[in-house]
């Protein structure tokens, strides 16, 4: 099939607001944009009634949160908590949820915890976090601000900073969450070395290794952003997850069925991937 | 940044002492090795103290001073000065009472950043993507059956699918046979990871020969 005809025919019509600055955008991603929010608005609306959401598999190292803090709780040692080492952004934010199903926790059993921050900004939205999680809990005089520190901007300035805080308070705990770079096995080398128990996630997949060889539990790569679903199991939070899957799906049947196409010589699903 | 121009004389006789302080920072560090020290921790809080006064010194002079002097002094764009206003207000941060007026800020950029996150634009790396891995299974290079480039194409988009596959966490999406491509995914997902950690072991002992030569070189000009 010839999608250039179609093609031309689109363009006029499309140019005008299917353009951005960066890069082209092509119909198709319009179209699979439009499923997406499509499927979104169709587990919202299921979110409401009373059908069943669908499950979600296991994720250890998110079930190993309550086995950290609970360690941290008996032996009377804190955690340190690591937001990641970008601003705000993706990993951030999923990392900021995690922090807050922790504070909720360390809020209930009296544990201390210390957030290591490298940005200002986060630090403000972290420490807001931590302290609602208090005043949730009616404990509003025992959230410590101190126990919110910005260390530094400059990232090894900031993973000496972790380090240093690592052995001083000899953290039972620690949390790596959100986007890391060189410093990821810093960081969980000296939790090892202190006998920290230590639960990681990034979205990155070149520090990945390093997790997987030094900590107890890894998230891998995109199991950081299932976390608010999996760890609240609120209904909304799983149907947007769930047409999350489905568009990996389409998106999966598209590339197998294009790589077919393209060994009998047809790039037939290419064309229309970049049609405009 | 404007540069400060200091005589060629002062940084000549300056820099043994700068290389001796930076061999002392270095050994410092090190020692952390052993356990953690009060040499270290000297260390730690100096390097500490002094990024942060960087930061604050190049923030000032590539981003508030420029912002002032040339944006809005000569070029007119005195609109700048609504950002400067609504960062100013983060400072109510500390002060309990006036503290919830440092969430305005933070609930502008926080938002303009999941907005900035939510275009189409995300969806054309995706397809990029997807595109270099629709690759033929059999490769015909010259006539001939290119078998290596061929294995390399199935193992690629096997590997890719493989992976997409292990991220669907909804059991009502993947189940069954599903599950039985999730431990090959893993498996594949781990092959990787071992490479990658292969990789960045070169990586770090490349850094590690530098401080040595930095000791050795530059400080005891060994050679």
């Amino acid at each position: 099939m010839d999608t250039t005809a179609l093609s031309d025919a689109l363009r006029p019509f499309l140019s005008s607001w299917l353009r951005s600055d960066s890069n082209r955008l092509s119909f198709t991603a319009f179209i699979f944009f439009a499923f997406f929010i499509t499927m979104v608005i169709y587990y919202w609306r299921m979110s409401l009634g009373e059908k069943p959401m669908p499950k979600l598999r296991r994720i250890p190292g998110l079930d190993a949160l309550d086995e950290s803090i609970g360690r941290a709780t008996e032996m009377g040692r804190p955690i340190v908590f690591v937001p990641g080492m970008s601003g705000f952004s993706a990993p951030t934010y999923a990392a900021l949820t995690i922090m807050g199903y922790v504070a909720d926790q360390v809020a209930r059993y009296d544990t201390r915890m210390i957030v290591c921050y490298r940005y200002p900004e986060v630090l403000a939205v972290g420490s807001s976090i931590v302290q609602t999680s208090y005043l949730e809990q009616g404990k509003r005089d025992a959230f410590r601000a101190d126990d919110h520190r910005f260390l530094s901007s400059d990232q090894f300035g900031y993973a000496s900073g972790v380090c240093g805080i690592l052995q001083r308070e000899r953290a039972a705990s620690q949390h790596i969450f959100g986007s890391m770079a060189a410093e990821a096995i810093i960081l969980a080398e000296v939790g090892n070395v202190v006998g920290a128990i230590q639960i990681a996630g990034q979205t990155g997949s070149l520090q990945q290794p390093y997790l997987f060889a030094a900590c107890d539990y890894t998230l891998m790569v995109e199991e950081l952003y299932v976390a608010s679903a999996y760890l609240s199991q609120d209904r909304l939070r799983i149907g947007m997850l769930a047409a999350q899957d489905i568009s990996k799906s389409v998106l999966i049947i598209l590339i197998v069925i294009g790589a077919f196409l393209m060994t009998f010589g047809s790039n037939f699903i290419d064309r229309i991937l970049t049609l405009y | 940044m404007a540069g400060v121009n200091v005589p060629t004389a002062i940084v000549d006789a300056l820099t043994p002492w700068s290389t001796t302080i930076g061999v002392i920072c270095l050994i410092g560090v090190w020692s952390m090795l052993y356990k953690e020290n009060p040499f270290y921790r000297a260390c730690e809080h100096a390097y500490v103290g002094s990024a942060a006064a960087h930061t604050l010194v190049t923030t000032y002079a590539n981003t508030i001073k420029p912002g002032i002097q040339m944006n809005m002094a000569q070029n007119g764009d005195y609109w700048e000065i609504i950002p400067i206003l609504l960062g100013c207000l983060i400072y109510f941060q500390p002060i309990r009472q006036y503290n919830w007026i440092s969430r305005f800020p933070m609930a502008f950029w926080v938002g303009y950043n999941a907005g900035y996150s939510l275009t189409l634009r995300v969806a054309m790396p995706l397809f990029t993507e997807a595109r270099r891995t629709m690759l033929p299974f059999f490769v015909i290079t010259d006539g001939r059956f290119d078998l290596m480039t061929s294995i390399n194409n199935i193992v690629f988009t096997g590997v890719v699918v493989l992976v997409l596959v292990y991220f669907i966490f909804s059991r009502n999406v993947i189940q069954g046979k599903g599950v039985f491509l999730n431990r090959w995914a893993r498996i594949a997902i781990m092959i990787c990871f071992g490479a990658g950690f292969g990789n960045g072991v070169a990586n770090r002992v490349s850094l590690l020969i530098g401080r040595f030569n930095y000791v050795l070189s530059d400080w005891l000009k060994l050679y």
